[in-house]
């Protein structure tokens, strides 16, 4: 049995419910019509399947913006704090971008504290991370003084 | 109007065939009603809609 006669006899069923006064019924019964438009020759019980198939079909998500990781934001901002973190000022300068950077997020400011501090340590929140990163610097170049003062008072 | 009131509507109306004797149509609208199986709360417009959406989701027609 194919869908035209279905169609068929749904247009019967909305002549009735016309004949009967009732307009929203009928209303109700073009859309469905409208639904069936362009399957006539197509079987009911394939055509069954193909429509709760359509009504179980959900959206692919496009992976949201939150778990997808900047991997260009890491490498720029890792290699800048590597690179630049022995210069005077500079440390506190691209840590500044870091933090003010809206593109990185806590996924990207957790890839920078590991490439910073080498280690696959986990964050809670992107402030965790940075002051991670912050406090690392902070305890390198006291461990640097220090080293540097002993070096002066063996001489 | 609801999706559960048209298949009553249907309904009726298939009983109403079968009596007069036309199985085949009968059948035809009892194996039709399965596309609206779980979908008895839903309005016929958001039925519509569902259903279209679908489509569109599987690249059958344009939404």
């Amino acid at each position: 049995m194919k869908i035209r006669e279905v169609r068929s006899l749904l247009a019967r069923l909305k002549n009735i419910q016309i004949e009967m006064g009732a307009k929203s019924p009928a209303k109700d019964l073009d859309s469905i019509d409208a639904l069936l438009d362009g399957h006539d020759n197509q079987d009911i019980d394939s055509f069954v399947e193909d429509t709760k198939a359509e009504l179980a079909a959900k959206p692919i998500k496009a992976s949201s913006k939150a778990t997808l990781l900047n991997i260009e934001i890491v490498e720029q901002y890792s290699t800048r704090l590597l690179d630049e973190n022995r210069l005077d000022g500079h440390f506190e300068m691209v840590f500044d971008d870091i933090r003010n950077c809206k593109d990185v997020r806590k996924a990207e400011a957790v890839a920078i504290a590991q490439k910073f501090l080498g280690t696959k340590m986990s964050f809670k929140t992107k402030k965790a991370a940075l002051d991670k990163i912050h406090a690392r610097y902070i305890q390198d170049r006291l461990y640097e003084s220090k080293s540097e003062t002993i070096k002066k008072m063996a001489i | 109007m609801k999706v559960s009131q048209l298949r009553s509507a249907i309904k009726e109306y298939r009983e109403i065939i079968d009596e007069c004797g036309d199985r085949n149509a009968a059948n035809a609208l009892r194996k039709f009603d399965n596309i609206f199986e779980g979908a008895d709360k839903m309005t016929i417009a958001a039925f519509a809609k569902k259903v279209q959406s679908g489509r569109a989701i599987l690249g059958k027609e344009p939404k």
